[in-house]
C-alpha cells in the first residue's frame, strides 16, 4: 500500500520535472510578472497614496470637466471611427470576397498597405494633404473654381476621418475571412424565394457573418481611442484633446503618475466592458451557419456595377496609401517641400542626412527592427506553446496562460506603457533605458493577436503523429520541433509578420519607454514632426515603409498571400 | 528651418576642421586634464531643447571631432517634454542624462532648488560677452544660448503697409485665420513669450488672441513649417531662422514689436547623478566654446555668445532691443499659465 503511494507520488514528481512542465512554470510566471504586475501596479498607483487608501490620485484625474472631456471625445471619435471604418471595409470585404469585381487582389494588397502605413504617417502626409489653406486637396480644389475650403485636416471630423482610414484593414480582414467561409447556400434559398440580391446580402449574408463585423468594429473602437499619434499631431494644433494626449498630459511638470494611473483605469475600463458586450451580444445568438464550410461559392455578378465598385475601393486605396505615399516621396526627396516638383527641389540629402550624419536616426532603424523581430518571434513562440498546452491539456492550469495571454487586449499601448514605466523602471527591475523594456513591452502588446492566431493553428493539427513520436520515446521538445512546428509554419510566419509590422509601427507604447539609446523610428519621427522637420521625417517613413514592404513581401512568398486572413 | 540645413553641416564640419588643429594645440593644461579623465567616461547623454535636432547632432559631431573617443547621446526634444523625460527619470530613480540644456529657466531653478545640479564654472565661462556670464551665482547653470522672440510674417501674403508692429496688433481681425503660434506647455520658447505678454496684457490678451483663431503647434518652429506651407501667415518664431530665410530670398519679414521683444536667456547644467561628471564638464565647457556658436550662426543665423564669432545675421543683440523682461520667477507660474492656456484655446 504504501509502496504503491510512494510510486504514485514519484510518477507525479517526474511529471512535474519534466521539461515540459518547467517549461510552462517557468512561462506562467513570466507571464504574471509581464501581465499581472503592472496591473496591479497601476491599480495600486491609482488609490493607494503613502498613507494608505487615497481617492486623490482620482480627484486629480477625473476631478476637471476638461478631463472627462477628453474621455469622452476619445469615445465619440472610436465610436464615430468604427461606424465609418465598418460601412467602408466591410462593403469593400464583400466585393473582394463575393462578387466578381475586377483587381481583387489587388484591392486586397492595398489594406496591407493600408495596415503597414503607420497611422501617425498617414496624419503627416495628411497635414500636407488636407491643411485648410495650402493643403494640395484644398488648393487643387481652389483650382478647380471654388470658393471654399473642401476639408480642414485639423478638427474633430479630420481626426476621424484619418483614424477611421487606418482603421479599415482591420474591419476588412475580420468580415473577409469569415465571408470567405460562408457558403451560397442560404443566399440561394433566399433568391429562390425572390429576394433580390440586395435583400439577400443585407438579410442574408451580413447576420450570418455578425460575429467578424462586431470583432472588427470593437478592434477599429478600441485602436482610435488608444492611438496617440493621430491626435498629438492633428489634434493639438486643432486645440483638440483626447484621452491619450491627456494621459501624456499627467507627465508634464509636476509630473502624476498616480494620476496617470488612475485616468488609465477608464480606458481599461472601457475596453472591458466593450469586450465583455461583444461576447455577451455574441452568446445570445447562434451562428452555426458559419460552419459550413463545405458548401459551394459562388461570385455574384455585378454587373455594369463592376467597374464603379473597383474604383471607390481604389478612392479608399489612393486616401489611404497612394496620396500619402506621393506626398512623403515628394517631401523626403525635397530640399523644401513647399516647394511641391521641381528637378531644383529634388534631393538625396535627406537620405544621407538620416543614414550617415544623424546618429539617433540610423539607431533607431536598427533598433526598430531588431527590437519588433525579437518581440515578435518571442510572442509567437510563447503564443504556440501557450495554446498547445492548452489544446494538448499537457498540464492544468493552462486556462490561467491562456487568460494572461489574452488579457494584454484589455490594455491600450498607452496604459501599457504607464504601467511597464511605474513597474520596471525603478530598481530592483531598472529597465528604463533598455532594449529589454521596449522588447518585452512590445511582446506582451502583440501576445493576443499572436495567441488568437496560434490557437487557430494548433487547433487544425491532428494530434495523431504527436503521439506516434511520444510512442516512438520522443519528449515533448521533439514533438514541437519535429511536428508542431514544420506543420504549422505557414500560419507561423504569418502571425509573426503581423506582429512584428505591429510593433514596427508602435508609437503609444513606445513613448514612455524609449531611452537615449533605445530610441525606435516612431519616436524619432514623433520628434521630427515636432520641429517641423517633415523633409526628414518624410524620408525615414519611407525607409520604414520600404523595409517593412521587403519583409512583407518574402513573409508573403514563405506563408502565402493571404497571410493576413484570420482563419477560423 | 529644414531647407539649408543639409549643406550646413558639412559646412561646418569643413570649417571645424580647419580649426580643430589649432584649438588642439592651444588647449589649457586644465582642459587637457579633464580631456583625460573624461575619456575613462567614454560618453556622456546629453538632453537638448535649446538647438533644433540638426544643429544638436553638428554641436555632437564637432565635440566629437574636438575630442576624439567620447560620443555625445543627443536626446533631442521641447522644452516642456523633455523636462518631462527628465522628471520621468528622476521618477524611475535612474541616471540618463549628464547635461540639461533649455529653453525654459524655471526648470534649473527648480532643479537646483532641489539640489539636482551640480557647481561647475567651465574655464570659458569667463570668455562669452559679458551680457551671457554669470546667470547663476552658484555656476549651477549656464547661458549656452539666446534668442529673441520677434513677429514673423509672410511679405507676399501681408504688404508692409498692414504688417503688425506690435504684439497687440495681433488681436486687429485682419489677421482672423492668419496666425500661428507655438505651444507653452510644449516649447521653452513659447512659454517664457506667454509668460512676458500675460504680464504686460493680462489675460485677456489671449482671449482676444483666441478670437482671431491662431493655429497652435506645439514648438515655436511649428510656425516656420505652417508659413513656409502658407498654411498662415504671421507669428512669433527666434529671430535667427527667420533672418536666414530673408537673407535667402524668402517671402519673409521678421518685425522688433514696438511694446517689446522677448529675450530667451536658454542655458545648460550638469546633473548631480551623473554618472561621467568629467565627459560632462568638458562637454559644458565645449557649449561655451567658439565651435557650438559658430555652428548656432552657421545653421540657424543664432545668437553667437563668443565675441570671436562673427555676428554676420545682422541681427541684434539683447542689449540692443526693446524687451518684456521675464524673470526666473515669473517662469515659475508656467504651469498654472498652462493650465489657463488649455482653459482657453484647448490643445
Amino acid at each position: 500500500m504504501t509502496q504503491t503511494n510512494s510510486l504514485a507520488g514519484l510518477r507525479r514528481w517526474r511529471r512535474l520535472l519534466d521539461p515540459s512542465t518547467l517549461v510552462l512554470l517557468v512561462l506562467a510566471s513570466a507571464l504574471i510578472l509581464l501581465v499581472g504586475l503592472p496591473l496591479f501596479k497601476l491599480l495600486s498607483l491609482s488609490v493607494l497614496g503613502p498613507n494608505g487608501l487615497t481617492h486623490d490620485p482620482l480627484m486629480t484625474a477625473f476631478g476637471r470637466l476638461r478631463h472627462l472631456e477628453a474621455l469622452g471625445r476619445s469615445l465619440y471619435i472610436g465610436v464615430a471611427v468604427a461606424i465609418i471604418s465598418t460601412m467602408v471595409g466591410v462593403p469593400m470585404a464583400w466585393l473582394v470576397s463575393r462578387s466578381n469585381m475586377p483587381g481583387r487582389n489587388f484591392v486586397t494588397l492595398t489594406v496591407v498597405a493600408t495596415f503597414v502605413m503607420p497611422p501617425y504617417l498617414g496624419a503627416v502626409a495628411w497635414m500636407l494633404l488636407g491643411g485648410p489653406n495650402a493643403g494640395w486637396i484644398n488648393r487643387a480644389w481652389e483650382f478647380l473654381g471654388a470658393e471654399t475650403k473642401l476639408l480642414n485636416i485639423y478638427s474633430m471630423e479630420g481626426i476621424i476621418f484619418l483614424i477611421a482610414l487606418y482603421s479599415i484593414p482591420f474591419n476588412f480582414i475580420f468580415a473577409r475571412s469569415a465571408l470567405d467561409v460562408v457558403s451560397s447556400e442560404l443566399e440561394d434559398a433566399a433568391s429562390i424565394l425572390g429576394a433580390s440580391r440586395f435583400v439577400t446580402t443585407i438579410k442574408i449574408t451580413l447576420p450570418m457573418i455578425w460575429p467578424a463585423i462586431l470583432g472588427g468594429a470593437i478592434i477599429a473602437l478600441l485602436e482610435s481611442i488608444t492611438l496617440f499619434g493621430t491626435p498629438a499631431l492633428l489634434g493639438i494644433p486643432a486645440g483638440i484633446t483626447v484621452a491619450t494626449t491627456q494621459l501624456w498630459q499627467f507627465f508634464e511638470f509636476p509630473p502624476r503618475l498616480d494620476a496617470a494611473a488612475a485616468y488609465s483605469m477608464a480606458l481599461i475600463a472601457v475596453t472591458v466592458l466593450l469586450l465583455w458586450m461583444q461576447r455577451w451580444f455574441l452568446r445570445r445568438k447562434s451562428f452555426t451557419a458559419m460552419t459550413g464550410k463545405g458548401g459551394e461559392r459562388r461570385p455574384v455578378d455585378l454587373g455594369r456595377w463592376r467597374w464603379p465598385a473597383f474604383a471607390a475601393c481604389m478612392t479608399v486605396a489612393a486616401m489611404a496609401v497612394f496620396l500619402p505615399l506621393i506626398v512623403l516621396l515628394q517631401a523626403a526627396f525635397a530640399k523644401a517641400w513647399s516647394r511641391g516638383f521641381s528637378f531644383s527641389n529634388l534631393t538625396l540629402a535627406n537620405f544621407d542626412y538620416l543614414l550617415f550624419k544623424n546618429s539617433s536616426a540610423i539607431g533607431s532603424i536598427w533598433n526598430t527592427f531588431w527590437f519588433s523581430a525579437v518581440a515578435a518571434t518571442a510572442a509567437v513562440a510563447i503564443a504556440l506553446i501557450v495554446a498547445y498546452a492548452q489544446a494538448r491539456r499537457l498540464l492544468p492550469g493552462t486556462g490561467l496562460l491562456q487568460f494572461l495571454c489574452m488579457v494584454p487586449i484589455a490594455i491600450p499601448g498607452i496604459v501599457l506603457a504607464v504601467a511597464f514605466y511605474a513597474t520596471f523602471a525603478p530598481p530592483p527591475f531598472a529597465l528604463y533605458g533598455t532594449a529589454a523594456m521596449l522588447i518585452l513591452a512590445f511582446m506582451i502588446r502583440s501576445l493576443p493577436v499572436a495567441f488568437i492566431n496560434a490557437a487557430a493553428t494548433v487547433k487544425s493539427l491532428n494530434p495523431e503523429m504527436e503521439d506516434a513520436v511520444r510512442i516512438l520515446g520522443g519528449s515533448r521538445a521533439t514533438v514541437m520541433r519535429k511536428v508542431v512546428v514544420p506543420l504549422t509554419k505557414g500560419g507561423l510566419i504569418g502571425s509573426w509578420l503581423l506582429v512584428f509590422i505591429a510593433a514596427t509601427r508602435e508609437l503609444s507604447t513606445a513613448i514612455f519607454l524609449t531611452g537615449p539609446k533605445t530610441k525606435v523610428m516612431s519616436i524619432v519621427m514623433l520628434d521630427l514632426s515636432e520641429e517641423g522637420n517633415f523633409e526628414v521625417l518624410s524620408a525615414l517613413g519611407v525607409l520604414l515603409l520600404a523595409t517593412a514592404w521587403i519583409v512583407v513581401w518574402v513573409g508573403q512568398r514563405v506563408a502565402g498571400r493571404d497571410f493576413m486572413l484570420r482563419r477560423p | 528651418m529644414t531647407k539649408w540645413k543639409t549643406l550646413t553641416p558639412l559646412a561646418a564640419v569643413l570649417w571645424l576642421g580647419g580649426t580643430v588643429a589649432v584649438f588642439a594645440q592651444t588647449m589649457s593644461d586644465t582642459t587637457k586634464a579633464l580631456y583625460q579623465a573624461a575619456k575613462k567616461d567614454g560618453e556622456l547623454t546629453w538632453y537638448v531643447s535649446h538647438f533644433g535636432l540638426d544643429n544638436a547632432t553638428a554641436v555632437e559631431q564637432a565635440f566629437y571631432k574636438k575630442y576624439p573617443g567620447i560620443k555625445v547621446n543627443v536626446v533631442r526634444a521641447t522644452a516642456q517634454v523633455i523636462y518631462q523625460r527628465l522628471n520621468q527619470d528622476i521618477l524611475a530613480n535612474t541616471q540618463v542624462a549628464d547635461v540639461y540644456s533649455s529653453t525654459d529657466n524655471a526648470h534649473f531653478v527648480r532643479l537646483k532648488a532641489d539640489g539636482r545640479l551640480l557647481s561647475y564654472r567651465p574655464e570659458n565661462a569667463d570668455k562669452v560677452l559679458p551680457i551671457f556670464q554669470n546667470m547663476d551665482p552658484d555656476n549651477q547653470y549656464h547661458a549656452t544660448s539666446g534668442a529673441i522672440i520677434v513677429i514673423a510674417y509672410r511679405s507676399d501674403k501681408i504688404s508692409a503697409a498692414d504688417a503688425p508692429k506690435s504684439w497687440t496688433d495681433l488681436l486687429d481681425p485682419r489677421f482672423k485665420g492668419k496666425l500661428s503660434f507655438g505651444h507653452p506647455a510644449y516649447s521653452g520658447f513659447v512659454g517664457a513669450w506667454a509668460i512676458a505678454l500675460e504680464k504686460k496684457y493680462g489675460w485677456s490678451y489671449f482671449e482676444k488672441l483666441r478670437a482671431n483663431n491662431p493655429q497652435v503647434g506645439r514648438s515655436i518652429n511649428d510656425v516656420i513649417t505652417m508659413l513656409d506651407a502658407g498654411e498662415r501667415s504671421v507669428g512669433h518664431a527666434g529671430d535667427g531662422p527667420f533672418r536666414k530665410k530673408e537673407i535667402e530670398g524668402a517671402p519673409y519679414r521678421t518685425v522688433f514689436p514696438e511694446d517689446g521683444s522677448v529675450v530667451i536667456l536658454a542655458g545648460s547644467g550638469i546633473l548631480k547623478t551623473s554618472k561621467r561628471p568629467n565627459a560632462a564638464k568638458l562637454f559644458m565647457d565645449f557649449l561655451l566654446d567658439v565651435e557650438p556658436q559658430q555652428i548656432r550662426v552657421d545653421m540657424d543665423m543664432g545668437m553667437p555668445l563668443r565675441p570671436e564669432v562673427k555676428n554676420v545675421r545682422g541681427g541684434k543683440m539683447p542689449n540692443e532691443v526693446n524687451t518684456i523682461p521675464v524673470t526666473d520667477d515669473d517662469l515659475k507660474g508656467l504651469p498654472a499659465l498652462n493650465e489657463r492656456w488649455r482653459s482657453t484655446f484647448g490643445g
